[in-house]
């Protein structure tokens, strides 16, 4: 009978379940789409079984897509990606089994973070996004992962705008390069990067310096090294915006939002990366940790934070949303915040002078 | 952050502690760093995360290496001058931390042996003269907890959280 932790004497059943299921659907296409992209210092082979799949996850990474095709250059990690609907490929009757499981008792089944219960551990990390409906499963034995939902075409715009954003974690993870939840925006001689949960301005802030002529490196995700001077490397070439109000006040971005269809019901997602590529960073120093607080009312101004309240602003919301982070990636981020100076960006009502706040941090 | 004189009589109830037990951080629940003289920690579980500074971080850095209460007493009491408030506040916040599940008993072959603390404890930064002894209260802050309940992107349909996704 299949319960939680049953299947602890097979780690990677679920995975290597998964990795046949994309071999065989990849196949029906005569072959996955091959790609490789580029994070900082590694790269990430995504193999893609079909076009569907491909449109699904590509375009929010096309800023960092490096190569086509089963070329023979080096590889840090492989991700095949597939789903059952545009393949004809079902999963397996053990995987079936097992979300058909977690449908009728999610509680039993994951964690708060989303692992799946007993087919999470040590060598193989195993996560299920109830919303979105996608399985991930990434084994740091062999540097490979596995990515599956019933129909690409179904996939919601904030997956498209984040793709494998876990995969991407766990992998990336293992090579020292930390995901965290924090916009970044700057020059590739130096940036900043915009901590805080969601609705505090991280995005707005970002957009804003992007209108303004700043580089933009990401909108919600990134990626940190601490190893050397500290470093953020893009992962999206995205940005949302909670909706027409915030369209109001950016104006800019009107004919750049991907998903109008969806106003009211998901956030607007912009392709930064289409529509504004001269402005894409992929990679720049830190010069600083900026938290910005709304505060209606008082001049929009920079005020030095204790380190200690930038990894409260950072580390809580990066590693509530990324299942499996544990003590090392929470080093990650407080070593980020011993290394560089943070400051609280209080936005007022005078927008105009948020970007040459941020641009008198990006000088070393 | 708060700091008096006395644990904080919202502090959840003090349990009975048996002053020699060690403890430890439930690795895959907790999460937790010391940034200057403040520890940020996170229960993975619940949502929630905490911090105490001061005081209150020396006795989680001793706590979470492994010492016991009784020895996280005797090592503050060499860094802060004890007019007697130092062993009630170090149980009463092991208590706090325990009841949240931020330490857990040790019970492996180190529990009830003597761990070395070295000077001032080895992982606190020594202190010339001692100073003067201020409780700090572990403060919790529960706005990330919505985190673990609903999309931070997509809000929740007419089905209810969670609902697997279409054809499952």
């Amino acid at each position: 009978m299949l319960v939680p932790g049953s299947e602890d004497r097979e780690p990677t059943a679920v995975h290597d379940l998964m990795l046949a299921g994309a071999i065989r659907a990849g196949t029906r296409f005569g072959g996955p789409l091959d790609r490789r992209y580029r994070f900082g210092p590694q790269t990430v082979r995504l193999r893609f079984a079909g076009p569907e799949v491909a449109d699904a996850l590509g375009p929010a990474l096309d800023h960092v897509r490096i190569a086509d095709g089963p070329t023979d250059g080096p590889t840090d990690v492989t991700i095949d990606c597939w789903d059952s609907v545009s393949s004809g490929e079902p999963v397996s009757p053990l995987v079936a089994l097992l979300l058909d499981r977690i449908d009728h008792d999610w509680l039993a089944w994951l964690t708060p973070r989303h692992e799946v219960r007993g087919f999470d551990n040590d060598r193989v990390a195993t996560a299920f996004e109830p919303w979105s409906g996608i399985l991930s499963t990434y084994d740091r034995t062999t540097a490979r992962g596995a990515w599956w939902t019933q129909d690409a075409t179904a996939v919601p715009s904030h997956e498209r705008a984040a793709p494998l954003r876990s995969l991407l974690g766990w992998a990336l993870g293992e090579l020292g390069l930390q995901s965290v939840h924090a916009a970044a925006v700057g020059r590739t001689d130096g940036g900043v990067l915009l901590a805080g949960p969601g609705g505090s301005g991280k995005s707005s802030t970002a957009l804003r310096g992007l209108a303004d002529g700043l580089g933009h490196l990401a909108d919600d995700y990134c990626l940190i090294s601490t190893v050397g001077p500290p470093t953020a490397h893009s992962l999206y070439a995205v940005a949302k915006l909670d909706g027409p109000a915030d369209l109001e006040r950016l104006p800019e971005f009107g004919a750049s939002v991907t998903n109008p269809e969806r106003t009211g019901s998901e956030k607007l997602v912009i392709d930064v990366g289409r529509d504004f590529p001269d402005r894409v960073v992929t990679s720049f120093p830190i010069r600083a940790v900026v938290v910005p607080q709304v505060r209606a009312g008082a001049p929009t101004a920079l005020a030095p934070m204790s380190s200690a309240a930038a990894l409260r602003a950072l580390g809580p919301t990066t590693m509530l949303q990324l299942p499996g982070a544990g003590s090392t990636a929470f080093r990650h981020m407080g070593d980020l915040v011993r290394a560089v100076p943070c400051f609280t960006l209080y936005l007022g009502p005078d927008a105009a002078a948020v970007t040459p706040l941020l641009e008198s941090l990006l000088r070393p | 952050m708060t700091e008096k004189d006395a644990p904080s009589p919202g502090s959840p109830r003090a349990l009975p502690l048996d002053p020699t037990t060690r403890f430890r951080v439930p690795s895959r629940r907790v999460a937790a760093d010391v940034v200057d003289d403040e520890v940020v920690i996170v229960d993975l579980a619940s949502g929630s995360y905490f911090t105490t500074e001061g005081a209150g971080c020396d006795v989680w850095r001793l706590l979470a290496s492994g010492a016991s209460v009784d020895e996280t007493v005797a090592v503050l009491r060499t860094r802060y001058v004890d007019t007697g408030a130092v062993e009630s506040y170090v149980h009463t916040l092991t208590a706090v931390v325990v009841e949240r599940g931020l330490l857990e008993p040790a019970h492996d072959d180190t529990d009830g042996a003597p761990v070395d603390l070295g000077p001032a404890a080895g992982v606190l930064a020594p202190v010339g003269e001692p100073r003067p002894f201020a409780a700090a209260d572990l403060v919790d802050f529960d706005d990330m907890k919505g985190l673990l309940l609903i999309d931070p992107v997509h809000e929740v349909d007419d089905r209810g959280w969670p609902h697997a996704g279409p054809g499952l």
